[in-house]
């Protein structure tokens, strides 16, 4: 055999190990991601002898979707309302979760074990099993609302009770960005807040000069991972639609194709948007 | 009077030394020993805790009640008495011990391929050089944020043309390639560690003579445990939780326990129609939210189980992941 230089044997190396990746990218990935801009072009129909047959509509599936049928559209003006208000929250209760289980009291292993419950534990009918029934609404009762009646003005009233009806479904979103946050504040050196203290730095001062500085770049990652989980989750009636539409007669492959392509390039322009908007400017910043 | 005033200044006096010491009490020396600060922590922690457990222990207190409890306004958290009928009759419905190890063979075999794919795919990708490396991180990231949706289709036609629809290959063959679900993340998380690895150690292995492959799985593997216990945990819960594509490409061969419980309703009426169950004579046999509670807390606790006893290692490895050092 002859000899290869190093560097190109360790180049083949590398590729060999990953072959498995590059096989699978170009049959689950790549071939579909082609096959489905193709499928939404077309009708697609499945006869026992024939197989599949193609009939080229152009863009009649997707003339359908946006301007006649009302689901999915509906849906996705839903999805892209729940993430542009769900995520703030999310981000922000990850963030005061995070801090306090990283503070130094007792019992933060009890805690923690609660909070990162939902990583494991959280599908699709648990959640819509829940909220169907009404499991996921702590109701503000009657004299929680006239003290806020009291002492908010009336038009963010709604707000308030919309957040107590939805917070125990954002809180079980917020397990992997706690753990991420979390995983953040564990290498502040502890130090650090020892000497900002003993220069006189509050609470406040150091939450916003050495807390949230190390957090921060972390938060676009987050929202990303938020945003795709949520458009994933099988609780998600998007899913539902595209699922059913392969199989009703009046829609089939190509109509649901249309339906997918549409949802990921939603779904990008919101990550892309949400990324750039909180991701953390190069300049300037901490030192 | 001046003897009032002397009283009073002792008295002043006093309490000008005494409060010094309860506001350190209070507040404390430091940021996080004061009481007063301990208290909110803790406050804040319960409040938050309660919130996020009240979901669960609203569906442990319904799943108990009977129907009868059910529609009685005056009972609202404590059943009127301890009632396992809805349990008996949902792990009937959702044919428990059998469809909890379906689930447990479908999704440990997944997530063992998950793993190993992840963990080869992850060592070429850390260890070795070569061009087309960013690009593939590119690609990694595109097929991360696109829907799982976009791909199903043509794949479900792939499976309809190779005869493996309802086959366990249309779930493992993405698992065995790195791109099962949440492949990309499992992968970064091995390359993490395997770039933790130090070089040196590398470079006197091949020293030594060892082949690249041995000096994957005779050094570098057993020092990223920590990869393999968050792939286990964190990917036996995906699958575990997965009903669309399980759905879809198994074709109801296996019914594991989430897509029992995604039918639950449908298969609680099967089973419920048999001769000698009559919901006219039996109210309690009429399907309520407390079926559905009872099959959902039932589907979740094999995993409950899992993370209690697991969930210290699965903590310590994600501390050791760096997953923040993107």
């Amino acid at each position: 055999m002859k000899k290869l230089s190093n560097k190109k044997r360790n180049a083949l190396t590398g590729l060999i190990f990953i072959s498995p990746w590059i096989f699978g990218f170009l049959v689950f990935v790549a071939f579909p991601f082609f096959r489905t801009i193709f499928f939404s072009f077309n009708i697609v129909k499945y006869s026992a002898e024939l197989g599949f047959i193609y009939e080229y509509v152009g863009l009649e599936n997707y003339k359908r979707i946006l301007t006649i049928d009302v689901d999915f559209v509906y849906e996705l003006q839903n999805f892209v309302i729940r993430i542009i208000t769900y995520v703030p929250v999310i981000i922000a209760l990850s963030i005061i979760i995070a801090i306090l289980l990283n503070s130094k009291i007792k019992g933060t292993a009890f805690f923690r074990l609660i909070f990162f419950l939902p990583i494991i534990i959280l599908n699709g009918d648990l959640m819509k099993n829940m909220s169907d029934y009404g499991g996921m609404n702590l109701e503000v009762s009657g004299l929680i609302l006239t003290i806020l009646q009291k002492i908010l003005p009336m038009s963010i009233i709604p707000a308030f009770v919309l957040l107590f009806d939805t917070i125990s479904e954002i809180l079980w979103y917020c397990g992997v960005p706690i753990l991420i946050f979390l995983a953040a504040l564990q290498k502040i050196d502890r130090s650090l807040y020892e000497a900002a203290q003993i220069d006189g730095a509050s609470h406040w001062n150091i939450f916003w000069k050495i807390t949230l500085p190390v957090v921060y770049p972390l938060i676009s990652v987050t929202i990303v991972y938020v945003v795709v989980f949520l458009a994933n989750f099988d609780a998600n009636p998007i899913n539902g639609i595209i699922r059913d539409a392969r199989d009703d007669p009046s829609r089939r492959a190509g109509y649901a194709s249309a339906l997918a392509i549409i949802y990921a390039i939603a779904q990008t322009f919101l990550i892309t948007g949400l990324y750039f908007l909180t991701r953390r400017k190069e300049k300037g910043g901490m030192a | 009077m001046a003897n009032i005033n002397q009283t009073i200044q002792s008295i002043e006096s006093y309490y000008k030394r005494k409060i010094p010491s309860i506001k350190k009490k209070l507040f404390g020396v430091n940021l996080s020993d004061g009481i007063v600060y301990q208290l909110v922590m803790y406050l804040l922690l319960i409040f938050l805790g309660f919130v996020f457990i009240y979901p669960i222990l609203y569906m442990f207190s319904t799943s108990m009640m009977s129907n009868v409890d059910l529609v009685d306004n005056t009972i609202n958290w404590i059943p009127s008495e301890l009632d396992f009928t809805n349990y008996k009759l949902t792990i009937k419905a959702l044919n428990i011990p059998k469809s909890y190890l379906t689930s447990f063979f479908l999704v440990t075999i997944s997530t063992l391929c998950v793993a190993l794919a992840s963990a080869v795919i992850g060592f070429g990708l850390a260890r070795y050089e070569f061009t087309g490396k960013k690009l593939v991180f590119a690609i990694m990231i595109f097929s991360f944020i696109m829907p799982k949706t976009l791909f199903f289709i043509p794949t479900y036609q792939i499976y309809t043309t190779l005869r493996i629809k309802g086959n366990i290959l249309a779930i493992l063959l993405p698992a065995m390639t790195g791109q099962g679900l949440q492949g990309p993340f499992f992968i970064l998380i091995f390359y993490q560690f395997f770039k933790m690895i130090p070089k040196p150690l590398e470079e006197a292995a091949i020293i030594d003579g060892a082949k690249p492959f041995t000096i994957f799985y005779k050094i570098a593997i057993p020092m990223v445990l920590p990869a393999f216990i968050i792939t286990f945990v964190y990917g036996f819960a995906l699958y575990w939780n997965e009903t669309f594509l399980i759905g879809a490409y198994l074709e109801n061969k296996f019914k594991t326990v989430t897509m029992m419980l995604n039918n639950l309703s449908a298969h609680y009426e099967d089973f419920i129609s048999v001769p000698g169950m009559d919901k006219y004579k039996n109210p309690n046999l009429w399907f309520t939210e407390a079926k559905s509670f009872a099959g959902t807390l039932l589907s979740i606790i094999p995993l409950v189980l899992m993370y209690v006893v697991v969930q210290r290692w699965f903590i310590e490895s994600i501390d050791k992941s760096g997953i923040t050092g993107e």
